[in-house]
């Protein structure tokens, strides 16, 4: 019974709330028809279920994760090795196969994160850069899956008109997840460790928080949704290549993270949903300057908001912190 | 007193590099004491609670609590056999509330899930002193406050053995005084076990059942504060050898 009464005390917090609004209508889009809007939030709702995967190690252990793309791509990469492994098409639903890129992704995260988290500031951030390029230049030279070429996936993935409903839906869900998740550790024992962690990590370990034990575990979940939005992404695309691993889509994820506060909750959803607005809206009106606009709106909103819009709130307002996580 | 000491040092030495910081030391804490640390600056006072959290490991010997070797163990995890420790510069964590720091503690600690950390901290917060400042910034506190919720912080866990560094430096002679008879009260209306490392002499002579004297890393006096005070040894180190 106290469990039934837990739940439903949540629901009068209203971040939880905003969330699933917001998801509520993302699960709307797709009713329109409208393929444009639709491939749009797919886009859109890939980068921001990356970014909650960067902000659980950015925000809660403080750990700068600059190569964090290497998790997408790795999900990516299993998706395509397995549907392919066949040699032809395939009678089940692709995405069933996209849990398992998380998992792969979770374990190469916790195989990494065991000594490297260790490392404190800016050695952890290189450690990972270097194993993004690492993978990356693996998978360059890979030629069973592909090489540089890539990897397309038409033999094994032939019903192509079943793909893009499925990726939303899977990728909503994730995104909701992923929330869920985030919210989810800072209400617990395991976010006030973590927030113990990033204030004072000698202090939490002698306190009796395996410090290094917590930031490995969140390192490989936050790398387990990366994993599984790669896989869907990878299908999806009908394909996958090295590009998958591109380090620059890590400064897509840090500016959506900054942009809507860096640890929050509902930061990578509100800062992921602007961004793509205010991004596709310069791309229509300014098709060649839309870059350098948009650099100077991102200024602007970092200055107007230092913490991100959901951190900057929280400061500003004593009565909104209680609420707005 | 019954069963093994609560807290058993056997020859325990720490060396940083050429300096012998603690040379040979076995000490015994038992349940129920109060055992002030005593020393000049540099004696190996911190050294030791070091060495017994697990910050350090000893070069040689073995430190047991309750009867259980915790030396080479990691920290959290010579934590979770009941030791809890504050910090001689205060470490609180400053991004958090007051009531946050003090739930850390309980989380980690003895308590049974959030509802009970939560009441063990608001019941500990209120023990140190802290009513009112519960939801305020621990960054906002003043040193004597950030040193009171330093203890909370480690209490809230409920610990079998307290290591105080320092407890009372800094604060004035009321705080002193108040502080003292907080320390008391942790021993007889928690029943905690507590060492405490102290410069200010009156009060650690006050409230100490038993005081250890270090000198140079090794252990020159160990007994009553009273028999301790008379000690030749320990007033030479004080005042200086050829005294």
């Amino acid at each position: 019974m106290m469990g039934i009464r837990r739940v439903a005390a949540l629901w009068r917090r209203p971040t939880p709330l905003l969330a699933l609004a917001v998801c509520g209508l993302l699960a709307l889009v797709p009713l329109s028809d409208n393929a444009e809007w639709i491939t749009f939030c797919i886009t859109m709702m890939n980068l921001i279920v990356l970014t909650y995967s960067l902000n659980m190690v950015v925000g809660l252990t403080g750990y700068l994760s600059f190569g964090h793309v290497v998790f997408w791509g790795l999900g990516a990469y299993t998706a395509g090795a397995v549907v392919m492994a066949g040699g032809g098409p395939i009678s089940y639903n692709p995405y069933w196969v996209a849990p398992l890129g998380g998992i792969v992704s979770l374990v190469f995260a916790g195989i990494i994160g065991y000594p490297t988290m260790r490392l404190r500031g800016a050695y952890f951030a290189i450690a990972t850069v270097s194993i993004n390029i690492a993978v990356q230049t693996l998978f360059f030279n890979l030629e069973p899956l592909g090489g540089a070429e890539g990897l397309p996936l038409n033999r094994a993935l032939l019903n192509l008109a079943d793909r893009v409903t499925p990726a939303y839906y899977v990728l909503l869900g994730l995104l909701f997840l992923a929330f869920w998740t985030h919210y989810g550790i800072l209400k617990s024992k395991i976010g006030y460790g973590l927030r113990a962690i990033l204030n004072d990590e000698d202090v939490a370990d002698t306190m009796g928080v395996n410090a290094t034990g917590y930031k490995v575990a969140t390192f490989a979940v936050a790398a387990f949704f990366a994993g599984v939005a790669g896989s869907a992404w990878g299908i999806f695309q009908n394909f996958v290549d090295p590009e998958n691993f591109r380090l620059g889509i890590s400064v897509d994820l840090f500016v959506i993270m900054m942009l809507g506060g860096a640890g929050t909750a509902l930061g990578p959803l509100v800062g992921g949903v602007i961004y793509y607005v205010i991004r596709d809206l310069l791309i229509l009106r300014f098709p060649y300057l839309h870059l350098m606009i948009f650099g100077v709106v991102i200024l602007v909103i970092v200055l107007a908001f230092p913490g991100g819009l959901i951190g900057t709130l929280r400061q500003r307002h004593r009565g909104l912190r209680a609420v707005l996580e | 007193m019954t069963g093994p000491p609560l807290l058993e040092l056997s020859a325990v030495t720490k060396r940083f590099g050429g300096l012998t910081a603690v040379k040979d030391l076995s000490m015994s804490v038992h349940r129920g004491e109060i055992v002030g640390l005593i020393g000049p600056n540099g004696a190996g006072k911190t050294t030791i609670f070091n060495v017994i959290t697990g910050v350090y490991r000893p070069d040689s010997g073995t430190v047991t609590v309750a009867g259980e070797r915790v030396d080479g163990l990691a920290r959290y995890r010579i934590a979770r056999r009941g030791v809890r420790r504050t910090y001689q510069i205060v470490r609180p964590f400053a991004d958090m509330s007051v009531l946050e720091n003090v739930l850390v503690g309980a989380l980690f600690g003895e308590a049974q899930g959030q509802e009970e950390a939560e009441h063990k901290a608001r019941e500990v917060a209120a023990f140190m002193g802290l009513t009112g400042r519960e939801d305020e910034p621990a960054a906002t506190l003043n040193l004597g406050e950030k040193k009171r919720l330093e203890i909370a912080r480690a209490l809230a866990a409920d610990p079998q053995l307290l290591l105080l560094d320092e407890a009372l430096s800094g604060l004035t002679p009321r705080e002193i005084d108040v502080a003292s008879d907080t320390i008391s009260r942790i021993r007889t209306e928690l029943g905690k076990t507590i060492v405490i490392v102290e410069h200010v002499m009156r009060a650690i002579m006050a409230i100490s059942d038993r005081i250890v004297v270090l000198h140079h890393g090794e252990k020159i006096a160990d007994g009553a504060p009273q028999d301790v005070r008379r000690d030749r040894q320990v007033i030479e180190a004080y005042l200086g050898e050829s005294a």
